[in-house]
């Protein structure tokens, strides 16, 4: 083959096969849900009585990272039509056309089964088997089932973001406990107003998409009101650990304190008649459940080293 | 496959397949990673430290 055929070929190639870069394939397993994801998870592990072999800890939270970002990745696949309306997703790998629909679906699947496996292996299959129910809960009942159809989507699709804590809690203990489900609840309750707050000020999206989120169908009032409901729900939920005993009374005066902010920016929300609140809002929403992982954390090690 | 490799002494690469390379090589590298760390967790758990 001569030089310029050669060239010329590999140019035709170039364009009809999408071949991402590493990045590409990092940025359809959702970094950024998956760092929350992993810090909810460790914190499980770290509140969690018992211990558990640094390696099998590790290998642990990577099969929670990996297993969160195989279902963001078949979400992805199975939300590529909507993604490319949306101005927050029409940049991600699968609507610039940078990785191919089945390759995602593959690279999804292949990850998810993995982590499964090599949780089940490696740690034991309480774990596995609840890390396998969150990616099958998050692929299937949320994106495939509910995110099209219903308002409620993220209040039911969020307890596949909930789960991690319990997954980190049954990596240690081997088993679900009520301490672990509070850490699923605190999560659960969580998810609502922080979705909703971004949908808040992204609604246009959504509706251009066609999913049905709350501002949507519902109007921005009725979601500011449902917005502060969970939040006042939240405060006394983020207070369960120190009542069950498994995190101190400093958390407890820190997350009394982080759930009246949170319920005033709930209250702003609802005064505000521009976006500013509400962005306000979703942002303080991450910092409030870092904040309270966080300190469950520090709570934890304190009294582990105490 | 010669001839795509070599014209006048020059390597030629096209884009897809300098992309297809790296991702193989990180396929390599995860694979790798994997055995590796499935070999140590077989000796933590076969020590009892599970």
């Amino acid at each position: 083959m001569s030089d310029t055929a050669y060239r010329m070929t590999a140019s035709a190639a170039d364009e009809a096969m999408p071949f991402g870069e590493l990045g590409d394939y990092i940025a359809l397993m959702k970094p950024r849900v998956m760092s929350l994801v992993v810090f909810t998870g460790l914190a499980g592990m770290l509140v969690a009585p018992g211990h558990l072999h640094w390696l099998l800890a590790s290998v642990a939270v990577l099969c929670i990272a990996v297993g969160a970002g195989a279902s963001g990745a078949i979400n992805m696949w199975y939300d590529r039509d909507i993604d490319a309306v949306m101005e927050r997703t029409r940049l991600r790998p699968l609507p610039l056309g940078r990785i191919a629909p089945e390759e995602a679906l593959t690279f999804g699947v292949v990850l998810a089964s993995g982590s499964v496996f090599l949780m089940g292996v490696a740690v034991n299959w309480t774990a596995a088997a609840l890390l396998a129910l969150t990616v099958l809960f998050y692929v299937f009942v949320y994106t495939i089932w509910l995110k099209r159809r219903t308002p409620q989507n993220i209040v039911i699709g969020g307890a596949a973001g909930a789960f991690p804590p319990m997954i980190g809690w049954a990596a240690v203990t081997g088993d679900v406990s009520l301490e672990s489900f509070t850490l699923f609840a605190l999560i659960f309750m969580w998810t609502p107003p922080h979705f909703w707050a971004l949908s808040l000020y992204r609604c246009g999206d959504y509706a251009a998409a066609g999913v049905p989120m709350l501002p949507v169908v519902a109007g921005k009032a009725e979601t500011k009101r449902q917005m502060l409901i969970y939040t006042v729900l939240l405060v006394p939920i983020a207070m369960v650990p120190t009542l069950l005993g498994f995190a101190g009374w400093v958390y407890g005066g820190a997350a009394l304190v982080l759930g009246l902010a949170f319920v005033a920016a709930a209250i702003a929300v609802r005064r505000d008649e521009t976006d500013r609140s509400a962005k306000r809002m979703f942002g303080f929403s991450i910092f409030y459940l870092f904040a309270l992982f966080a300190l469950l954390i520090a709570d934890g090690v304190i009294g582990s080293m105490a | 496959m010669a001839e795509d490799r070599q014209n006048g002494g020059k390597c030629f690469r096209s884009e897809v397949h300098r992309r297809q390379r790296k991702k193989n090589l990180a396929l390599c590298a995860a694979l790798v990673g994997f055995v590796v760390l499935v070999y140590f967790v077989a000796i933590v758990r076969m020590g009892g430290g599970g």
